[in-house]
């Protein structure tokens, strides 16, 4: 477990050879297929979850170019209005629903375990479902859209064009069930992210010594555990409404279309942050690598995060300001939003703070951090703009708001992540990515990035409504969206040399040493892939550090597994109390199984039923049943259980 | 230098109850998520209650008062019986807990019965206004999760009956018994909600 | 935000302004500070002095906080000065959104003097206005910059707010609120002017058509057999024409369409060319808008867009 570069003897505590052998036997899949569908390694699973996270975000891309490609020139043909407006929805639906959050959350169920020093997640099978619900659902949508049954009605999906009187068809449905799908894999991701931390950190990890990305994945999903059932409810109602005439969002019946503007918001304003404090964690573990020096303001920034979480959900009404709310409502809702700036600004300060104190190194991953300040601060200085009301009822709805907000989610989410890939690649897959080609495929995204979004700024502020598929000759706007359009090109060209680096250094990449950046969190005290068992013998941690605090002879957690547990193949985790970390238990993790697979395929039928009848719903229920129950039944008692 | 020794922890239980346990956790965390949806039902139906002068719309009526509040009552009586299942679960007793279990199945299963003619005691239908969406959404989110945990409770109630029951299954009476805290208050809140406020507010 | 020519725009336009350039100048700060911190020289044994990078982050945090609060309260200055507008007066303006156009009707405690006209709006200049929202479909939002921010049109929701020209001047504006196929292609023109050339225009749009009782001229017959392919052909079904038998409101109200700048929601300029192209291929201009195509003869067509021209 050690990394080849320390020469510290191995302490005769560890394990000897026989049993890491042994160690290896009990917690590797079965190879070819079957253990590529049952496994429930939380490696493995977030792998799948990383990867399919960026083919959504490259199919959306395209989308993103096509709607770049028409808006080049007025009254442009190429693209009509009905496909025009799938275009955008499926855009934006797929990244904030199917990229965005699953992505980061994905990281988390990747980095999180390896950093507070555990062997697998909480609930590993639940955490298994979690990935099939995601993958299904994201089919459904992108399925439907090569089907022409795309949603079409906007990622916010405004009624009443998304309900039953102006939104005919299978389109909102496909919308209503997608979200549903990828908010139950969200809130699954969350709990397991949550118990994780609590109770799997290694002995002497205590709150205050948590990884800044751990804390701020714990964050991001307590938020998740009260932001998704919003959304979840609301399109669970919006398809009632559509499905079988109930009234929710019907004027006409005593519903209310703000209804659904409330609902909506109240989830997708902490939305922006469940996808942006992950980020933010991302940045502030990665910099002690790139510094040098632990994060300035540890605490600070973790009360920030705090702060953040406990705001966002302060200030859904900020989208709604043009639908004449009163004006002291108005008034609380600037507040809020104005506030909200301040724990971000807190976060910027730490960390250039720690740039500052510490001696950086310029890797490609501190270029995206670079480019994170540069893009991310102009996307909070718009934000602070259309906190206002007065301002806000000029920019809304308007080119202005799509610059501010890919600002903020480019600059905020996609470069931290671009960087973190870069960063933990080598620990992922054991080779290093190439620096070279990786400072070209930045500058490219990051000039392509600006000369996209920049001018947009300038076409809101010029009265371009967003979602318009075409616009007339003569307004001024030619020149600008030309040179968006261009920009999309080059921002594309980015996003291809980042996947070609990506892929060729996985075949091909320099083998990685298990601590390339000479980094502080456990994670990198295991080899260079992680073995499938991450850690042979639980680590003990001193500091926030670990890394950094080592000493040469240190001590580990011992009888973990024991003799019985080795020959029964049965996977130990160590329990550890919520506040100091102390060991308090030994848990039995369970083995690879298939129904995880089975119970996501009957949740997918069941969903994918009720966008034609409301019997899916039963019918389905029962069928989710069955996996459900032979997972739940224990099997006959552990020495006659097998590996499947 | 400090002294850092190795950390032995061969002695340590696989098996515990409460927050020493991961289920206990998991448990908590989907309760938080599911409170949070009925939280979410609860404030559509204030927020489109304060669109009208008059609730129930009319001439709708208000309503029925004994099935409901029949059901409450049963609700609040499988809190005790769940209660003493927890009992001998925590002191491994394993018939006992298998017979407390299986009341406690049973009454779950009135009580889910109950739910469905709940329905037809509202006096509205989902499709007639807002409100009877409302009522019934409420009462189906709900109903849902009495379902869950008849089905969890019984199926975890039936494994004491047999040679496949090990220790973690007393940890999981444990959870079954916190599950039916979340249920009953819940409903407690919702009841007051949807059959008494629109008499009293 | 910029060219305001309206009250309210105005005192928008002032918040902006300041708010543009201090935020500039904190980005800016921003990026030195960050600049100097990756390319400073570092010296060997140097000392960091943790207290004293305290001492900086917590400058920096205050002075975000003196900022935003500053800000937020010349934002509440700037709402209450919006809210707070001179009422006395005002011309009221009912605006409907409907799939993909503007339905605009004037209200005036003379029955005779309510008039309905669409997608093009004039106003006084210097006279508060008052405009009631609705909507008749789906969600719409009503912008004009250069005279007020948005405000959208919500089914069941009538609200109203208030708006005033200070100078003279032709605005577009475009529907801000995505909703449906030609969101794109909904947009209308304000028309500010002083008062008495707005008189004469209310004045004008009060008269009905008046189509020729006997066919003295040529182009008189040919108004008057447009008249007749319009009463006769679909046209009549949707659109109103006041002095006609044409009486329906699903479509604009032509009473004065040749009185308007644009057609077809802020599509085409009021050409004679773009008229006859609007008429026989809606769907090839607008594809989605509910207005069908229509089949008509060289001889029809001419005749129609004639009677069209004639209605100033």
């Amino acid at each position: 477990m050690t990394s080849p570069e320390l020469t510290h003897p191995v302490p005769p505590t560890r394990l000897d050879d026989e049993e890491v052998a042994n160690l290896e036997e009990v917690w590797t899949d079965r190879p070819g297929l079957y253990g590529f569908l049952a496994t429930v390694d939380h490696k493995r699973i977030a792998t799948r979850y990383i990867v399919s996270a960026f083919f959504f975000f490259a199919l959306a891309g395209v989308g993103a170019l096509m709607m770049r490609t028409q808006l080049a020139l007025p009254e442009n043909r190429l693209l009509g209005p009905d496909f025009y407006r799938q275009v955008f929805t499926v855009h934006g639906t797929t990244m904030m629903f199917i990229f965005a959050v699953p992505v980061m959350q994905a990281v988390g169920l990747y980095l999180v375990p390896l950093m507070i020093g555990t062997r697998n997640v909480a609930f590993p099978r639940l955490n298994a479902l979690g990935f099939w619900v995601y993958l299904i659902g994201s089919l459904l949508l992108w399925v439907s859209f090569f089907m022409n049954t795309g949603p079409d009605a906007g990622w916010f999906s405004y009624v009443p064009l998304a309900g039953p009187e102006y939104g005919p068809g299978k389109r909102s449905d496909v919308w209503a069930q997608t979200i549903t799908f990828t908010e139950i894999s969200a809130i699954i991701s969350a709990i397991e992210i949550i118990v994780t931390v609590f109770k799997q950190r290694a002995p002497g990890m205590t709150l205050n010594r948590v990884p800044l990305f751990v804390w701020a994945m714990v964050v991001t999903s307590f938020m998740v555990l009260f932001a998704m059932p919003t959304v979840a409810t609301a399109s669970a109602m919006l398809a009632l409404d559509r499905l079988v005439g109930t009234h929710f969002f019907n004027v006409a019946e005593g519903g209310d279309p703000l209804l659904w503007q409330h609902l909506f918001w109240f989830f997708g304003h902490p939305e922006v942050y469940i996808i942006f404090i992950p980020a933010t964690g991302l940045i502030s573990s990665m910099l002690p690598a790139l510094t040098r020096r632990e994060v300035f303001g540890y605490p600070l920034i973790l009360m920030a995060l705090v702060g953040t979480a406990f705001m966002s959900f302060g200030l859904w009404v900020h989208h709604m300001f043009a639908a004449g709310i009163p004006m002291l409502g108005g008034s609380f809702f600037t507040a809020a939003s104005v506030m909200i700036a301040i724990p971000t600004g807190v976060q910027i300060f730490c960390w250039i703070a720690t740039i500052w104190t510490g001696r950086p190194r310029l890797t490609v991953a501190m270029h995206y951090l670079l480019g994170f300040f540069f893009i991310f601060v102009i996307g909070g200085m718009t934000g602070v703009m259309i906190a206002s009301v007065p301002l806000d009822w000029q920019l809304h709805d308007s080119f202005f708001i799509v610059a501010h907000f890919h600002y903020v989610l480019i600059g905020g989410a996609v470069f931290p992540l671009l960087g973190a890939v870069h960063h933990w690649f080598p620990k992922v897959t054991g080779r290093m990515m190439s620096e070279k080609l990786g400072r070209i495929a930045f500058w490219f995204t990051f000039a392509g990035m600006n000369i996209t979004f920049f001018p947009m700024h300038f076409l809101g502020i010029y009265g371009m409504p967003r979602r318009v598929y075409t616009y007339l000759d003569g307004l001024g706007w030619n020149g600008l969206n030309l040179t968006a359009t261009i920009g999309s090109y080059i921002l594309a060209v980015g996003v291809l040399l980042f996947v070609f680096n990506a892929v060729r250094s996985r075949l091909a990449g320099a083998p990685a040493s298990a601590d390339p950046w000479g980094a502080d969190t456990l994670e990198w005290a295991t080899s260079s892939p992680p073995p499938s068992y991450a850690f042979a013998n639980i680590p003990i941690v001193h500091g926030r550090s670990p890394m950094w605090t080592r000493e040469p002879g240190e001590g580990a957690v011992t009888g973990l597994d024991s003799k019985e547990s080795l020959d029964e193949q049965q996977r130990m985790t160590l329990i550890t109390s919520v506040i100091d970390a102390r060991p308090d238990g030994r848990h039995k993790d369970p083995n690879p199984t298939i129904l995880p697979m089975l119970a996501g395929l009957a949740i997918g039928g069941a969903l994918i039923a009720c966008l034609f009848t409301p019997w899916g719903l039963p019918i389905g229920s029962v069928l989710v049943l069955i996996p459900l129950l032979l997972w739940g039944y224990p099997h006959k008692p552990a020495a006659e259980a097998e590996v499947e | 230098m400090m002294d850092r020794p190795a950390v032995d922890v061969s002695h340590l239980p696989t098996e515990s109850f409460g927050h020493r346990s991961i289920v206990w956790w998991g448990t908590v965390g989907f309760m938080v998520s599911e409170g949070a949806t009925l939280a979410i039902a609860a404030s559509s139906y204030l927020y489109l209650r304060g669109n009208e002068t008059d609730w129930p719309p009319p001439p709708t009526p208000l309503p029925d008062l004994l099935l409901p509040t029949i059901n409450v009552a049963l609700l609040l009586l499988s809190l005790w019986v769940v209660h003493r299942a927890k009992h001998h679960a925590m002191r491994f007793e394993k018939r006992h807990t298998g017979i407390w279990m299986m009341i406690c199945t049973a009454v779950a299963f009135i009580t889910t019965v109950l739910r469905g003619f709940e329905f037809a005691s509202v006096n509205t239908s989902w499709d007639d206004h807002a409100y009877g969406s409302l009522v019934w959404l409420i009462l189906g989110l709900h109903g849902t999760l009495i379902l869950t945990d008849l089905i969890e409770g019984g199926v975890i109630g039936s494994i004491f009956f047999t040679d496949r029951c090990q220790d973690k299954h007393f940890s999981d009476v444990e959870d079954v018994a916190l599950y039916k805290w979340f249920l009953v208050l819940s409903w407690v809140i919702l009841y007051f909600l949807i059959y008494l406020s629109p008499r009293l507010m | 935000m910029t060219d305001a020519f309206g009250r309210q725009a105005a005192l928008i336009e002032r918040l902006w302004w300041p708010t543009l350039w201090v935020l500039t100048a904190i980005y800016i700060a921003v990026m030195i500070a960050l600049a100097y911190a990756m390319l400073r020289r570092r010296h060997v044994d140097e000392v960091k002095s943790e207290v004293r990078t305290a001492r900086w982050v917590g400058a920096a945090i205050a002075g975000t906080v003196v900022i935003l609060f500053a800000y937020f309260i010349s934002d509440l200055f700037t709402a209450r000065a919006i809210a707070g507008i001179e009422r006395k007066d005002g011309v009221t303006i009912e605006v409907t959104g409907l799939q993909w156009w503007w339905r605009v009707e004037y209200s005036d405690s003379v029955p005779e003097r309510r008039l309905t006209t669409a997608n093009e709006i004039h106003i006084p200049v210097g006279r508060p206005v008052r405009i009631i929202t609705s909507s008749a479909d789906v969600i719409h939002s009503f912008w004009i910059r250069e005279l007020h921010g948005k405000r959208d049109l919500i089914p069941g929701d009538k609200s109203e707010f208030w708006l005033r020209a200070d100078s003279a001047g032709v605005f577009r504006g475009q529907c801000a609120e995505f909703c449906g196929l030609e969101h794109a292609k909904m947009a209308l023109v304000v028309v500010a002017e002083p008062e008495a050339q707005f008189q004469a225009w209310y004045d004008r749009q009060l008269s009905a058509a008046r189509v020729p009782p006997v066919a003295v001229t040529r182009a008189d017959s040919l108004i008057r057999s447009g008249h007749d392919v319009f009463v006769t052909k679909a046209c009549v079904m949707c659109h109103t024409i006041r002095g006609t038998t044409a009486g329906s409101s699903i479509g604009p109200d032509l009473t004065h369409l040749a009185s308007r700048r644009m057609i077809a929601a802020g599509t085409r300029t009021n050409t004679r060319g773009n008229l006859a192209g609007w008429v026989v291929d809606p769907q090839g201009i607008k594809p989605g808008a509910l207005m069908p195509p229509n089949n008509l003869t060289p001889a029809e067509l001419e005749a129609l867009i004639s009677f069209l021209e004639s209605l100033k």
